[in-house]
C-alpha cells in the first residue's frame, strides 16, 4: 500500500426515521465518520470496484455535465439576479453535500480552472469530463460559464476534457456561424464538439424588451437543429428552467424535447436533471423516444443524504428506461464527484423496491451509468482512452494512479482498502 | 378586538393557510415552512410573510399558491384586510403588487402570459389526485386487500373510525391502523371529497370523477406510483433547499 494512500471509507449507515412520511419512506442519513478529502494527494483514475464476493469491475468514469463558472461579484451585471443565481446554486450544494465538502461562499463563486481540474480529475475519480456551458449574459458581464473558460485546457488535454457548446434560436445566423467556428477549432478528437447545452429558460434582451426563454419545438429551434446535424453536433443536452414564454404554461414541460426527438431521430437528447420537477413526464416521453437519455446531474446528489429518495428515483428510471440510457454526472462544482461516485458505488437498491419494481442496480449497471452509456452517446472508445490516458500529462501533473475501491459490505465494515 | 378574539383569529388564519398546498409538491405550505411570519392586528388586518425554497420558483405556481392563500384567508369572518408579502423571489415586487390588488395571473403578467392558470392547475391537480390514489391503494394492499378488489369499492365502503379507517370489502371489514397508512388514506379521501362529481366509486382517476378504464387499474397504479415519486422527490428537495436558504448568510 502506497504511503498516504486512500483511507478506508469507514462510513456507516445510520437510520433515522422521520415521522413526516412514515416508516417505508424513512430518511436514511449516511454519516461519514472520516472525511475523505486529502488535500495535495493524488486521486484514483480508472478505478476498480471490488464487491464482497471478490468480483472486480474496472470503472471508466465519464461525467457528462461539468461546469467552470465565474459568479464573483466583479462579474455581476444585474446584481440581484446574478446573486440570486449563485446563491441558489450554493443552497443546492449545501442541501445535499456531506458537510466537509461545502466551501466558503467566495471560493464557490469563483474557484478557477486549476481547482476544477484538480477536484474533478485529481480527487474526483473522473476519467473524462464533458463541459456544458451556461452563459446567462443577462445576469453576468462575461457570462456565468462559457467556452472561453475551458478552451485552452481542451487544447491541452483533449483526451480528458470534452468541449461542448450551446445555442439559442434567438441568436439567429450569428449563433450558427459561431457553432461552425467552434467545430473548426475544437473538433480535435472525434468526440469533441459533439454536444450543445440548451438552457431554455435563458433570459435575453430582445427588441428593447426582455424574453424569458424559448422552446425547442419552434421553427427557429428546428433550423438550429438542422445546422447541428449538418455540423455533426448530434447530442443535445436539454435543460429546463423555471421561466419560459408564455408564463402561464409549465416551463418544465418537456413536450418540446419530445417533439424535437421525434423529428430528429438520428440525434440524441439528454434531459438534464431527469426532467425534475417533472420526472413523470420525462419517464413517459423517454419510454416513447429511444433517443432520449436520463441526465443525472442534480439527481445523483440525492444519494448521500436522501438515499431512500434516490432509491425510488433509480427504481423508476430502471423500470421505465432500462439501464442503457442513464448518464452519470456530479454536476461539478455543485457537487464533488469524489463522494458522489463513492456513495453511488456503495449504494444498493433496498429489497422492497427491487421486489416492487422488478429491477436491480448491479455493479454492471453502475458501470454503464458511470461511463459506458455516455461513451456510446459521444462515440468514445473506452479501451483506446484507457491506453491514451495511462501516464498522460494530466496523470503526472495530478499524481493519478489506478486503485481499488471496496464497496458493499466490505466498505461498510471499514475493511482496509487495497491499492 | 379582545385579545382572545385576536388569538382565535390568528389560529383560524393558520388553519386556513394549512389547507393551501404548493401545487408542485402537493404538501401544505405551512408544513413546508413557507409561512415565515403571520400577524393579526386588533382591527382584523392580517399580514402574512411567505418565502419559497428558491429565488427562482416558477412564477405561475407561486401565483397559484398565493392566490389560494389570499382567497382562503380573505373570506374568514373577522378579516378586514389581507396582505401577503412574498420575500426573496426574483419577481417579488411585481407579484406582491398584483396579488394584493386582487389581480389575476394574466393581469399580473399581461403580455408575458397568454391566459390564466386554469389549464396548468388542472394538469397539476390531476397528478396530485393520481399520486394520492397510488398511496392510498398501496396502504389498502398493505392492510390485506388485493389490487383487484379496490376498483370494486365505493366511497362509502371506507369509513373513519376515530383516526383509523375501516374498509368494507367482499363481506369483511379491513381496518387500516398503521399511522402512515391512515394518513395516506385521509389525504386521498380529502382530495376525493373536494371534487365536484356525480360518480360514487372510491377509485377516481380524473378530476371530473371518472375512474380509470376497466381492467387498467394496475397500470393506473404504476403511473400513480411515478407521480408520487416525483412529488416526494420535489418536496424533499424543496425542504432541503429552504433549510439551506434560511441558514445562509448573505454575501
Amino acid at each position: 500500500m502506497r504511503q498516504g494512500g486512500l483511507q478506508p471509507p469507514q462510513s456507516h449507515w445510520i437510520i433515522q426515521t422521520e415521522s413526516f412520511c412514515g416508516p417505508t419512506e424513512a430518511r436514511i442519513v449516511l454519516k461519514r465518520l472520516n472525511p475523505l478529502i486529502r488535500p495535495g494527494q493524488g486521486g484514483l483514475s480508472l478505478i476498480i470496484a471490488e464487491t464482497p464476493d471478490g468480483k472486480k469491475q474496472d470503472i471508466f468514469v465519464v461525467d457528462y455535465h461539468f461546469h467552470i463558472w465565474n459568479a464573483a461579484k466583479e462579474n455581476w451585471l444585474r446584481p440581484d439576479l446574478a446573486k440570486g443565481w449563485i446563491n441558489c446554486f450554493y443552497d443546492y450544494t449545501k442541501a445535499l453535500s456531506p458537510k466537509e465538502y461545502v466551501w466558503d461562499w467566495d471560493t464557490y463563486a469563483y474557484y478557477g480552472e486549476e481547482k476544477a481540474l484538480h477536484d474533478v480529475f485529481g480527487d474526483g475519480h473522473v476519467d473524462m469530463a464533458i463541459f456544458e456551458p451556461q452563459t446567462l449574459m443577462y445576469f453576468y458581464h462575461k457570462g456565468f460559464s462559457n467556452v472561453d473558460a475551458i478552451a485552452g485546457y481542451v487544447k491541452k488535454w483533449p483526451d480528458r476534457l470534452v468541449m461542448g457548446s450551446r445555442w439559442d434560436p434567438r441568436d439567429g445566423e450569428a449563433g450558427k456561424a459561431l457553432l461552425e467556428e467552434q467545430v473548426r477549432k475544437f473538433r480535435i478528437r472525434p468526440f469533441q464538439m459533439r454536444n450543445t447545452k440548451l438552457y431554455t429558460a435563458e433570459w435575453k434582451e430582445e427588441n428593447g424588451g426582455m424574453s424569458r426563454g424559448w422552446r425547442l419545438d419552434s421553427k427557429e429551434a428546428f433550423d438550429f437543429l438542422e445546422k447541428n446535424r449538418e455540423l455533426g453536433i448530434n447530442v443535445q443536452v436539454a435543460h429546463k428552467g423555471p421561466t419560459v414564454w408564455p408564463l402561464d404554461k409549465d416551463a418544465f414541460d418537456i413536450g418540446d424535447v419530445d417533439t424535437a426527438a421525434t423529428s430528429f431521430p438520428d440525434m440524441k437528447f439528454v434531459v438534464t436533471h431527469i426532467g425534475l420537477p417533472r420526472l413523470d413526464d420525462f419517464c413517459w416521453v423517454a419510454t416513447q423516444d429511444k433517443n432520449i437519455y436520463a441526465g443525472m446531474a442534480v439527481a445523483m446528489a440525492f444519494v448521500h443524504t436522501r438515499p431512500r429518495y434516490f432509491a425510488e428515483m433509480m427504481a423508476n428510471l430502471l423500470y421505465w428506461l432500462g439501464p442503457d440510457r442513464i448518464l452519470f454526472s456530479a454536476d461539478y462544482a455543485l457537487w464533488h464527484p469524489k463522494w458522489v461516485i463513492e456513495d453511488f458505488l456503495n449504494f444498493e437498491l433496498p429489497e422492497d423496491l427491487k421486489k416492487e419494481y422488478g429491477v436491480d442496480l448491479t455493479m454492471e449497471i453502475k458501470k454503464k451509468i458511470l461511463g459506458e452509456n455516455a461513451a456510446k452517446v459521444w462515440g468514445i472508445d473506452i479501451e483506446q482512452q484507457k491506453k491514451t490516458q495511462k501516464n498522460d500529462e494530466l496523470s503526472k501533473k495530478l499524481h493519478l494512479q489506478p486503485g481499488t475501491i471496496r464497496v458493499g459490505e466490505a466498505a461498510k465494515k471499514g475493511k482496509p482498502l487495497a491499492r | 378586538m379582545a385579545q382572545d378574539a385576536q388569538a382565535n383569529l390568528k389560529e383560524s388564519v393558520l388553519q386556513a393557510l394549512s389547507t393551501v398546498t404548493d401545487p408542485e409538491l402537493d404538501e401544505p405550505i405551512t408544513e413546508l415552512g413557507f409561512v415565515k411570519n403571520l400577524s393579526v392586528s386588533e382591527d382584523g388586518r392580517v399580514s402574512v410573510d411567505l418565502v419559497t425554497s428558491t429565488f427562482w420558483c416558477s412564477p405561475n405556481f407561486v401565483y397559484m399558491m398565493l392566490e389560494e392563500a389570499r382567497d382562503v384567508v380573505s373570506k374568514l369572518p373577522g378579516v378586514k384586510e389581507m396582505r401577503l408579502t412574498l420575500g426573496g423571489h426574483h419577481d417579488s415586487d411585481r407579484i406582491n403588487g398584483a396579488i394584493n390588488a386582487g389581480k389575476s395571473f394574466s393581469e399580473c403578467y399581461d403580455s408575458e402570459a397568454r391566459g390564466d392558470l386554469v389549464e396548468l392547475n388542472r394538469m397539476i391537480r390531476t397528478r396530485a389526485l393520481r399520486s394520492r390514489l397510488y398511496s392510498m391503494a398501496a396502504a389498502l394492499m398493505r392492510s390485506g386487500l388485493v389490487a383487484e378488489e379496490i376498483p370494486e369499492l365505493s366511497r362509502q365502503d371506507v369509513t373513519a373510525n376515530g383516526d383509523t379507517f375501516v374498509v368494507n370489502s367482499r363481506g369483511r371489514m379491513v381496518p387500516i391502523t398503521d399511522p402512515a397508512d391512515m394518513r395516506r388514506v385521509a389525504r386521498y379521501l380529502s382530495f376525493l371529497d373536494g371534487l365536484d362529481r356525480t360518480t360514487t366509486g372510491l377509485v377516481v382517476w380524473e378530476l371530473d370523477g371518472n375512474p380509470p378504464p376497466e381492467d387498467e387499474f394496475v397500470s393506473t397504479l404504476i403511473a400513480g406510483r411515478l407521480a408520487k415519486a416525483n412529488f416526494s422527490l420535489n418536496a424533499e428537495l424543496c425542504r432541503a433547499l429552504l433549510e439551506s436558504r434560511l441558514n445562509r448568510e448573505e454575501p
